[in-house]
């Protein structure tokens, strides 16, 4: 999801003088078909939370750094690069069906453990189906997110074997369609994408959809990482990685405790602003603008024209205690620090002023509901 | 109990995601101010748009039905005005105060009128507050109530595409006869957005609504034609109930359509 994002928002903008009118919006449908299958695979993560849940597993949402072997798909890495026409075809090759057209991967195929999303998932129900139902889902109904969270983002919940059925195929047509089709899944809108860059660079050789940044930019960087150099993107970068990290702890909050959470407000529950409030304000109205507008205006060395990106590090392992009314506070507190610190920052990118903003209101709406 | 059904189209020129809530020309949405038309400004206009654009419905959500429990003539009422003061706008922010479908309408004064007959009522909140804004915040998507208030039946997808097809024909039509370069250029933006694989979100929410249920319960304001037989017979005290749905977004007009009731109390 990480990777998509990183590739939408690294898009170039819709005024960008180096692309035509057609090529704008063929940039601006692809960077809403990059956002909309993040957005689906929100709701993929979601699933998964329910699935672990109901096997008795705890909210899991850590995640590894970029870049990083794809140890369940051949010669593929994780890795946060700008969407090139090779970023694309690596894009059609994670969400590929199980028997992929060696013309529309460009590899070819050789069998693996786990070669596509849709085996893994296959074997994890062939795992539950070995254990049965009564071995197998031992976790509490109550554990389980049962909402929508947007038209996009659609969580089911796991209480049988057969809803566990039932999520994993729709997680894996809405990923790879059908053998025989699925004209809406992830890797049909990514075949299309790539159908249009290879026209596009056919019409147009010189075509760059994307910004200049570089690969898998990073604060800390210990490894294969870009590391950013300049103290200003060096800055906006830990703001990035911290955000990230509290909307991590959010959505770890969220499903640890799911429908445990008290009412101590009339009408309100706090956990229903953190799924129609904070989780997506956080990701539109802050990690969104700093990944789109801000980093990728920021050179990662002072001097240099390659430009820094979304980093989606975080910087500390996005678990919450068991005492829940604890989190309130470190959320409250994690988000007023944020918004100082970007307030303190306005100078290096006017749009900061308006993060600060955004961050101090969800800040003061989490104090209000810890009470 | 006086009773107020009202419906009718609105207009709101709205920026949308993902380009800033108040971006004015909109950058990364799926709605834009074109060529010489005045800057995105989010307002809910119920009476008197701006700037409307072609094939745009007529505009104006009215009182269509009046009724009442009470022995008085509330026949005055029919065909009042509806609209939201100053200068009401759906207050999302790009998530930051609600998600998509939750916004708020803020600041929330009403005003039901015609000729020297006005009522005013709203209701005082702080849109900051997450518990203050609570129950004027809508209340997700549902499908639309009334398929037909496009004049053609729009309740899924395809019939959507349709709609859209047809608009595209028609703004086709409309290009090859306009000589007027400014409005030429408006049209062709137009049908940019329109033939675009996802046809923007215009296929995506003409089948879909979002409703909204609130009481009225700041003071209100009264003035009545002398000789009313409304005169004295509305409760200022008791709260004004407001529900409504305002859905059928057609993103190319900028417009949409509301139907709803507003429940005035009366004093015995």
């Amino acid at each position: 999801m990480a990777q998509y994002l990183f590739a939408g928002m690294t898009l170039k903008h819709n005024h960008d003088p180096s692309l035509t009118d057609a090529q704008r919006m063929m940039v601006r449908e692809w960077r809403q078909v990059l956002y909309e299958v993040a957005r689906q695979e929100m709701g993929h993560l979601g699933t998964v939370q329910n699935l672990l849940s109901a096997v008795g597993g705890a909210p899991y949402f850590a995640i590894p750094r970029f870049p990083t072997d794809a140890v369940y798909y051949e010669a593929r890495e994780f890795t946060l690069q700008p969407l090139t026409l090779d970023t694309a075809q690596r894009f059609v090759a994670f969400e590929a069906p199980l028997e992929p057209s060696v013309e529309t991967l460009g590899v070819a195929p050789d069998p693996l453990e786990y070669q596509t999303v849709g085996d893994l998932y296959t074997q994890i129900l062939e795992g539950l189906e070995s254990l049965g139902e009564a071995r197998a889902f031992i976790g509490a109904h109550s554990d389980q997110d049962r909402r929508r969270w947007s038209s996009s983002v659609e969580v089911h919940s796991v209480l049988s074997m057969e809803e566990a059925r039932q999520a994993i195929r729709d997680i894996v047509i809405e990923g790879e369609g059908t053998p025989s089709g699925g004209a809406d899944s992830h890797y049909h809108a990514f075949q299309r994408i790539e159908r249009e860059y290879v026209a596009e660079l056919a019409h147009s050789p010189d075509f760059r959809p994307y910004r200049p940044v570089a690969p898998n930019p990073q604060v800390l960087a210990p490894g294969r990482g870009t590391k950013l150099t300049n103290p200003s993107a060096r800055d906006v970068a830990s703001l990035f990685g911290s955000i990230y990290t509290t909307t991590l702890l959010a959505l770890a909050q969220y499903y640890k405790f799911q429908e445990k959470e008290g009412v101590p407000l009339p009408g309100y529950n706090p956990q229903d602003f953190l799924r129609s409030t904070l989780i997506p304000g956080l990701m539109k109205s802050v990690v969104r603008p700093l990944g789109q507008n801000i980093l990728p205006e920021l050179a990662v060395a002072v001097g240099e024209d390659l430009l820094a990106g979304p980093t989606f590090e975080h910087f500390m392992i996005p678990d919450v205690p068991w005492n829940r009314s604890v989190v309130w506070h470190v959320l409250t507190e994690r988000l007023r620090a944020e918004a100082e610190f970007a307030r303190e920052r306005n100078e290096v990118h006017a749009g900061l002023e308006r993060i600060a903003d955004n961050l101090a209101r969800l800040a003061e709406n989490v104090n209000e509901l810890k009470g | 109990m006086i009773r107020l059904q009202y419906q009718g189209f609105f207009q709101c020129r709205l920026a949308t995601d993902s380009a800033a809530y108040d971006a004015p020309r909109g950058t990364g949405g799926w709605t834009f101010a074109f060529g010489t038309e005045p800057d995105l400004d989010r307002l809910i206009r119920l009476q008197e748009p701006l700037a409307l654009r072609s094939r745009s419905p007529t505009i104006g959500v009215d009182v269509v039905e009046a009724t009442t429990t009470a022995s008085l003539d509330v026949s005055s009422l029919l065909g009042c005005r509806v609209a939201f003061l100053d200068d009401a706008v759906f207050e999302g922010r790009n998530g930051s105060i609600a998600g998509d479908a939750r916004e708020p309408i803020s600041p929330l004064r009403v005003s039901i009128s015609s000729g020297d007959l006005r009522l005013v009522r709203g209701s005082s909140y702080d849109v900051e507050s997450v518990v203050q804004r609570n129950p004027f915040m809508g209340q997700g998507i549902i499908g639309i109530p009334d398929t037909d208030v496009r004049g053609v039946t729009i309740s899924n997808s395809q019939q959507a595409r349709a709609y859209r097809q047809a608009r595209l024909n028609a703004l086709q039509s409309d290009l090859s006869s306009e000589t007027d370069p400014h409005k030429r250029e408006i049209l062709e933006q137009r049908l940019v957005q329109l033939a675009a694989p996802a046809g923007g979100a215009i296929t995506g929410t003409l089948h879909s609504a979002v409703p909204y249920r609130f009481p009225l319960r700041d003071a209100p304001t009264i003035s009545l034609p002398s000789g009313s037989p409304l005169a004295g017979k509305l409760d200022s005290t008791m709260p004004w109930e407001m529900s409504f749905w305002m859905g059928s977004w057609d993103a190319d007009t900028l417009t949409g359509y509301m139907r709803g009731q507003l429940v005035v109390p009366t004093v015995a």
